[in-house]
Formats: C-alpha cells, sequence, structure tokens
C-alpha cells in the first residue's frame, strides 16, 4: 500500500493560479513521513487534492495509492481506498451528531454491503476515547460544532481510529494544540503503527515529531520538495530554519 | 357541471339527513362562484367526473366509554345537531373556495369524534384509515376541560386528487395534541387542518410532510377565545420533482393568545419548497404572542425554496417576531462527510436528517418522535 505522488502540478481551479510545481514523493507502507515546509508553499494543497478537495485541479502528474491512480475517483472512494485526511479545518455540522457521523462513516468505509455490528462499534469507541482522553458527550454533541481547536483536532483523531485507513495524512494536527493535547494526539497516532499502517504528517513544527518519530522528513517550500532525510533533519530545522532553503528557491528563479 | 353533479350527490346523499343533503347540494352551486386558483384547479380539473356512491367509513364504530369515534356519515344521522351546526362551519369552511364547497359536496367519508367536557383520554384516538376516493373529512370536537392526544395517519389510495381535511374544535381549557402524517398515491393533494380554539384551550400541532407527491397544506387555528394557544411545529421534505406548498396560519382574536409556529424543510434534487407562515394578531388583542419560525436547507443547486414569513398586527401591545433562513449545504460540509466515504447521498441524507430531527425531537410522545423519525428514514429509503 504504498503512496506514490509523481510530477505532480496543482492549480486552483478559480483562479488557475499554480500552487504545486512538479512533487514526487513515496511513502512506503508501514512508514511515518512527514512533510515540513513554512506556511503559504504548498504542503495542504498537495494533501487537499490527494484526498480530492474540489477548490484544486492537477493538472499534470499522478498519485497512486497501492498501484490504483487516485485522482480521477471520487472523495468518498478514496476514503474506501483506505486514505484518510484529518484537516487543519474540519467542517462543523449542525444536527448531525458525532456518534451518528461516526457509525455513518464506519459503515461507508466497510466492503460493500456490510455494516459493523454495533458492539463492535461502541467498543472501537469506547476505547478509542479513552485512549484520547475525551469526554463521554462529545458523541452526543453535534459534529464539530461548538469543539475548541483542541477538541476538533481530538476529533479527527477519533475518526482516524474509527476508520483505521491505511494511510492517514494528517494536516497540522499539532496547530493549537498545548504540550498535553499533543501527547494525545501523538498516542493516538502511535497507537495506529503497524507494518500495515503508514502516515503522513504535516506540520511546519518539530515539536509533534518528538512524539511521533517520523521514518523520513520532506521539506517543501514553494511547491516542491526540496530536501528529504531522517528524523535528525528536524533538528537541523529547529537550528537554522528554512532559511537556507527559501533562499535557494528564490534563486531559482 | 353543476346540475349533473347535483343529481349524482342527490342519488348518492338519499339516505343522509335532509340537512345535509341540503347542503352538499347548495355547496356543489356555490362552487361555481369562486375565482380560479392554479393549485386548486389542477385537483378540481380531476372531480369533473367522481364516484360518490361509495362511502369509505374507516374502522367502523370504534366508540368507548370515554368518546364517540364514528363515520362521518354514520355521525351525521346520529348526532345529527352537533353535525349540523359544526360540520365545515367554524374551521374550514365550506362557503370559502370552491375547492372546499365541492370537498363538502362530494365527501367520500371520514371521521367524528367526540370527547365530552372533562373527559382525559390517555390513549391515543387514531384516525387511521386507507381512502378508496378523494374527499375525506375528519370532524373532531373536543369539549370543556378534555383533554386527547389524536393522532392521523391516513392513506390516499386514489389516482385521483385527494383532499383531506380535518377540523379541531377545541372548548374551554380543552388540551389536544394533534399528530399528522398522510401519505398519497394522486400526483397532487390538498390537505387542510384547520382548529378553532376557545378560552384556555391549547393546541399542539405536529405535522410530518414527508409525502413524495405535490402537496398543498393549508394548517391554520384561530385563536379565538382569550388565553388561548397553539403551538405548530411542521417538518416537511421536497424531492424528485415535487413541489410543496406549506401554509401555516395562526390568528390571535382573544385577549393573551399565544402563537407559535416552527417549521423545518429539506428540498433537494429538483424539489420545490414553499414555506408560507402568517400571524395575525386582531385589534385589541391585548398581551398576546405570535412567533414564527422557519428553516429551509436546499441541498443542491436544482432544488429551490422559499420562506414567506408574514406578520400582521393591529394591535400595539402584543410581542411578536419571526426569524426565517434558507441555507444551502455548503461545499465544504459535503467534501467533509464525502471524505469520511459517505457518498453524495449519504452525505445528503445525514443532512437532511440533522435538519429536521431537531424540530421532531420536539414531539412530547416518545412512541410518535421514534414512528415520526422511522418515517423520515423510509421517506430517505434508508434501512436502519
Amino acid at each position: 500500500m504504498t503512496l506514490e505522488v509523481k510530477d505532480l502540478h496543482v492549480v486552483v481551479k478559480k483562479t488557475g493560479e499554480e500552487i504545486l510545481k512538479g512533487v514526487n514523493l513515496t511513502i512506503p507502507t508501514g512508514q511515518v513521513h512527514a512533510i515540513m515546509g513554512p506556511n503559504g508553499n504548498g504542503k495542504s494543497t498537495l494533501v487537499s487534492t490527494i484526498m480530492g478537495y474540489p477548490a484544486y485541479e492537477a493538472t499534470q502528474g499522478t498519485v497512486t495509492f497501492n498501484g490504483e491512480s487516485v485522482l480521477d475517483k471520487p472523495v468518498n472512494e478514496r476514503a474506501k481506498m483506505g486514505l484518510f485526511l484529518g484537516m487543519q479545518y474540519p467542517s462543523e455540522i449542525p444536527g448531525v451528531k458525532n456518534a451518528d457521523f461516526l457509525r455513518a462513516a464506519v459503515n461507508a468505509t466497510m466492503p460493500a454491503g456490510k455494516t459493523m455490528p454495533v458492539l463492535q462499534f461502541m467498543q472501537r469507541l469506547n476505547s478509542a476515547m479513552e485512549l484520547l482522553q475525551m469526554p463521554d458527550d462529545i458523541t452526543d454533541r453535534y459534529l464539530n460544532v461548538g469543539f475548541s481547536g483542541g477538541e476538533k483536532k481530538r476529533n479527527e483523531v477519533l475518526q482516524m481510529l474509527m476508520l483505521q485507513p491505511k494511510l492517514a495524512i494528517l494536516d497540522e494536527i499539532d496547530s493549537g494544540l498545548d504540550i498535553d493535547a499533543m501527547r494525545i494526539v501523538a498516542k493516538g497516532i502511535n497507537h495506529l503503527r503497524s507494518p500495515q499502517f503508514s502516515a503522513l504528517l504535516i506540520t511546519h513544527y518539530e515539536r509533534l515529531l518528538k512524539y511521533v518519530v517520523p521514518d523520513q522528513i520532506h521539506i517543501m517550500v514553494d511547491g516542491q520538495i526540496v530536501d528529504n532525510g531522517g528524523p535528525e533533519l528536524a533538528d537541523e530545522l529547529e537550528k537554522n530554519g528554512y532559511a537556507k532553503y527559501e533562499h535557494e528557491a528564490k534563486g531559482d528563479q | 357541471m353543476p346540475t349533473d353533479l347535483v343529481s349524482q350527490i342527490k342519488a348518492a346523499a338519499h339516505n343522509q339527513p335532509a340537512w345535509l343533503q341540503k347542503k352538499r347540494q347548495l355547496a356543489a352551486q356555490l362552487a361555481a362562484n369562486f375565482p380560479d386558483n392554479a393549485f386548486e384547479q389542477a385537483i378540481l380539473d380531476h372531480w369533473q367526473s367522481v364516484d360518490l356512491t361509495e362511502a369509505d367509513d374507516g374502522q367502523g364504530d370504534c366508540s368507548t366509554n370515554d368518546y364517540v369515534d364514528l363515520p362521518l356519515f354514520t355521525a351525521s344521522a346520529k348526532y345529527s345537531e352537533l353535525l349540523q351546526e359544526n360540520l365545515m362551519e367554524k374551521a374550514i369552511s365550506w362557503q370559502d373556495s370552491r375547492l372546499n364547497a365541492l370537498h363538502m359536496a362530494l365527501l367520500n367519508g371520514g371521521r367524528f369524534v367526540y370527547v365530552p367536557d372533562g373527559k382525559v383520554v390517555k390513549d391515543p384516538i387514531e384516525l387511521k384509515v386507507t381512502c378508496q376516493q378523494s374527499n375525506y373529512h375528519n370532524l373532531v370536537i373536543v369539549g370543556a376541560n378534555a383533554q386527547v392526544t389524536i393522532v392521523e395517519q391516513q392513506t390516499g389510495a386514489s389516482p385521483v386528487p385527494t383532499f383531506f381535511g380535518t377540523e379541531l374544535l377545541l372548548g374551554d381549557g380543552a388540551v389536544v395534541n394533534y399528530y399528522q402524517s398522510n401519505h398519497f398515491t394522486a400526483q397532487n393533494n390538498w390537505q387542510a387542518t384547520r382548529a378553532y380554539q376557545a378560552a384556555d384551550s391549547q393546541l399542539n400541532v405536529y405535522t410530518a410532510f414527508f409525502d413524495g407527491h405535490d402537496l398543498y397544506t393549508d394548517t391554520f387555528t384561530s385563536l379565538d377565545g382569550d388565553g388561548s394557544q397553539a403551538d405548530v411545529k411542521t417538518v416537511a421534505i421536497s424531492n424528485g420533482h415535487q413541489r410543496s406548498e406549506v401554509h401555516t396560519r395562526i390568528d390571535n382574536h382573544g385577549l393573551h393568545t399565544n402563537g407559535m409556529i416552527q417549521q423545518n424543510g429539506v428540498a433537494l434534487d429538483h424539489g420545490v419548497l414553499n414555506f408560507h407562515a402568517v400571524g395575525k394578531i386582531y385589534h385589541g388583542s391585548h398581551q398576546s404572542n405570535s412567533n414564527q419560525e422557519s428553516r429551509l436547507l436546499t441541498l443542491n443547486k436544482a432544488s429551490r425554496g422559499e420562506t414567506d414569513p408574514v406578520l400582521l398586527i393591529e394591535d400595539n401591545d402584543v410581542d411578536a417576531g419571526h426569524a426565517a433562513s434558507i441555507g444551502k449545504v455548503d461545499a465544504d460540509q459535503l467534501y467533509y462527510l464525502q471524505s469520511r466515504g459517505l457518498t453524495l447521498q449519504q452525505a445528503q441524507i445525514l443532512l437532511t436528517k440533522g435538519f429536521l430531527l431537531p424540530v421532531i425531537n420536539k414531539f412530547p410522545d416518545s412512541a410518535l418522535r421514534a414512528r415520526t423519525q422511522k418515517e423520515l428514514l423510509d421517506r430517505l429509503e434508508v434501512a436502519e
């Protein structure tokens, strides 16, 4: 279940502005990767395109998962392939109870015609909520409505634990979290780590990577991956920042 | 048509009390005098030749020691005076429109419910009948200080446009909870539920318009007596190429009367759903309240809806307010739900439930609440 992104170019549909300018990235099964880089350089655009966010359009290149093309599939089909995107800004949906939504999502990602028995669903939900130290009433509330920033992030991780995707992409799951909340979120991610599970973390701080140690780190600047390395790359960035890469990117033009 | 119709009515009604025969014939003649109305006309066109020979008497005599529950025509003989005075006189007036006049003239049956003064009826009275013809009429009279829950669940089985009319007449201090969900077979139909309320009476109306055919609904109550109260809660769906016109009106006549309308609806596919809500406070109806809230959700580009909130206030010592909104599902919400594996249709179903359940959850009877929730799911064609 390898994710392969090859020479991906992406524009904003409305304006035609090119955000991604030839991204190459491979995440093999069982590995956790991180993409780091300054704000506004295409990290979120990349993961939103992989999931199928309608505002973006790929103009060149391919994305495949387990050898299957991703970009020509509807959004829900991508989820059924085992892709999951924990969003930076999850939508608030009044009237839809968190628990009903989780149930619908779990059943939607089951093999065709199958549903998860209620007991199994409840067991999985209870243990996931315990792991994430979430209050019981969170499932009775409307989806993300009135949730604090930290609750929304935890709720994204809760969905990930419920859906048990093959590849989880987490877009700035650490932003706005205090250190305790981040530890809990990291615990949720580490809980799923296995030879069959891979993850891609988008972050611009190295702190999350102290708790979820990645196999590889990629640096994205100006719509391209400009450097790759092991976990030690995060320490280097902490010291020196992105100035070196940004300078190089400008020098190219 | 009238002459021919009058003779048909004569033939069909010859066993009925004289007053009823006469009233039905007069109604047929009166019908010719009204101006046209497009939605009405589409129904009336189909009533040119109707079968009046068969009357539907529902479940027969369902009376108990506490109340009377009879087929309408049986009751017209047995409780002749009560019906002569009240049938289509105080709530749905037979002289109001061509449609009403013809509804009176062409009656195919219905139920008569009478709860005597002071009776507190514990179990709900069910008005449940599969109607083979097109004009059914229920008359419900609830005496002073009586309390009852009425559950109407009728099925229009006729391919000819159907008019279901229900009149609720509440005596002083009567308390009535009224639930309604109906199903139709014809392409367009008419549903009128009208109430007349005496002093200190309290009426709670809970309606779920989940049928899939074109529908004009007319829910109306007149707060005639001082201190009377009405609370109308409605949910509606319009999909396919369906058109629904949902009219709700509360008139405040008495002193310190209180009217509340809350309606939530969802339009999807090419459906059209229009909410018309009117609150009228008449001059002299001091210290009265009239509040209304209409919320519509359109799920896609082709679906349409309008909310038309109207407050007509003639008195200045009152409290009145309205809220209305038409919301579109935003693309980010759909994307979010789809990114978790839900198809567009599943996402729309979840959003529809989310929009209507907050109103349904206010239905006080838990069994009826559950039934309405199930009807919603059936309507959305999900098996759970």
